[in-house]
């Protein structure tokens, strides 16, 4: 016994090896089991705090309160706007449906961003605001430029937003001058790519890309960026679009997340 | 027992890779600073210690990175545990020898990393080495360098254990 134990000291180094590995292999394979949420609660209620508490380094200038209202006006326009654009393409298509009308109501929710999480292949971001202020997983994240990503993992006080730019992430879309539909998901670096969209589909250079609104999490008319090239491969059914997000991704200060998406009566 | 210190500096590579390291990143490559903590801990403190502090440090950036959670984790105690072999004064306590190790540590990390996270994003093995794998290692390996500079005895130092 003596023996083994004196083994097991010995060997001490491999044997934590081998805990923290079949640890780490554990959680790889239970990634979307109900301890990962809560060892995700943990953590992000417990750094978040910190990584607010240092976030004074990068408030540089004391008009933050006037700057977040300001923010908040500018994102409320840019959605009044480009609801109003949405509108005008749907009366023209439904004009002989005089009564018809659409109540919009997109409640935002600003949220400071304290934490960038990334790589080449993960973007996520870290949230001042959580269930406290209504936010709830899966809400839409945008600015004033246009659609962000979406509210990943929730806790009390802070959330994590999974990015446009996540190799996860996939969104509903359609160009807004031709309502071709596909979907975005990340292709490399800064970019994003408009993908299911049928061969000879009638988009070119310089569209812009919104949401569709056919998800249930992401309102339809959301700017998601403009299509920078496009190509046709005899391998594939359908084209290659590549799109640059109209966010800047590298200037996230403060987000709105999206309350609840639009409410049509008829439905 | 790792050092009051150590956890800090295991704190602080966490808030550096979450604040700082996004205002460093070029093309998406962004400079890996817990990683860089934890073998800062295993040069000092050994394997077992660096063992403990990459699998809890990896965890943490797994829980904030919306992906697979464990990915980090696993990696890192990986790298952690190799790079307890220059704390274990494997490895003859040379510059020149100890960054060329870490320039093979970071890589072989960053090749796991990439590798395992791209899978199923029609990626080569290639491009993933060149495109990703490499310049965040020469990017990591830089500031660690430039970090040995200000603080000599993340590299060279060592407590006891």
């Amino acid at each position: 016994m003596r023996s083994l134990n004196e083994w097991v000291s010995y060997r001490r180094d491999l044997f934590t090896l081998l805990a923290a590995i079949l640890f780490s292999l554990g959680l790889l394979w239970s990634n979307e089991g109900l301890q990962i949420q809560t060892i995700q609660r943990w953590t992000l209620s417990g750094f978040g705090f910190l990584l607010e508490k240092v976030s004074f380094l990068s408030e540089m200038n004391s008009l933050r309160e006037e700057n977040e209202w300001l923010r908040q006006k500018n994102t409320e326009l840019m959605l009044a706007n480009s609801r109003l654009k949405e509108a005008l393409n749907e009366n023209r298509r439904l004009r002989e449906l005089l009564d018809f009308k659409e109540t919009s109501q997109l409640d935002l929710i600003p949220a400071k961003v304290i934490g960038k999480a990334s790589n080449s292949f993960v973007n996520s971001i870290i949230l001042a605001a959580g269930s406290a202020d209504s936010i709830e997983k899966n809400m839409a994240v945008v600015t004033a430029q246009g659609l962000v990503g979406k509210v990943f993992s929730v806790t009390e006080n802070h959330a994590t937003g999974q990015l446009l730019l996540d190799r996860n992430f996939r969104v509903s879309a359609m160009t807004q001058r031709s309502r071709v539909n596909g979907i975005v998901k990340w292709r490399e670096g800064n970019r994003v790519a408009l993908a299911e969209v049928p061969k000879r589909s009638d988009v070119a250079a310089g569209d812009t890309v919104i949401t569709s609104g056919q998800s249930f999490f992401f309102p339809g008319g959301l700017l998601i960026g403009k299509v920078v090239s496009l190509s046709e491969s005899e391998q594939s059914m359908f084209m290659d679009i590549l799109v640059e997000p109209a966010v800047d991704f590298t200037r996230l200060e403060e987000v709105f997340v999206i309350r609840s998406r639009p409410i049509n009566p008829r439905n | 027992m790792p050092g009051l210190i150590h956890i800090l500096l295991l704190v602080l590579s966490i808030l550096l890779q979450l604040k700082v390291a996004p205002l460093f990143s070029i093309k998406d490559i962004a400079p890996d600073f817990i990683l860089i903590g934890i073998v800062a801990v295993a040069l000092q403190k050994g394997r077992t210690w660096g063992i403990i502090a990459g699998c809890l440090a990896g965890l943490l950036f797994d829980t904030f990175s919306a992906d697979l959670v464990g990915l980090s984790s696993l990696t890192k105690t990986i790298a952690a545990f190799f790079a307890g072999f220059v704390g274990g004064e494997r490895l003859e306590r040379r510059f020149v020898s100890i960054v060329g190790f870490l320039f093979l540590l970071f890589l072989a990390h960053d090749i796991l990393y990439f590798t395992i996270l791209s899978i199923g994003a029609a990626a080569s093995f290639w491009k993933i080495v060149w495109r990703f794998a490499l310049p965040t290692t020469i990017y990591t390996l830089t500031f660690m360098t430039m970090i040995n500079l200000v603080w000599p005895s993340a590299l060279w130092g060592r407590s006891d254990r």
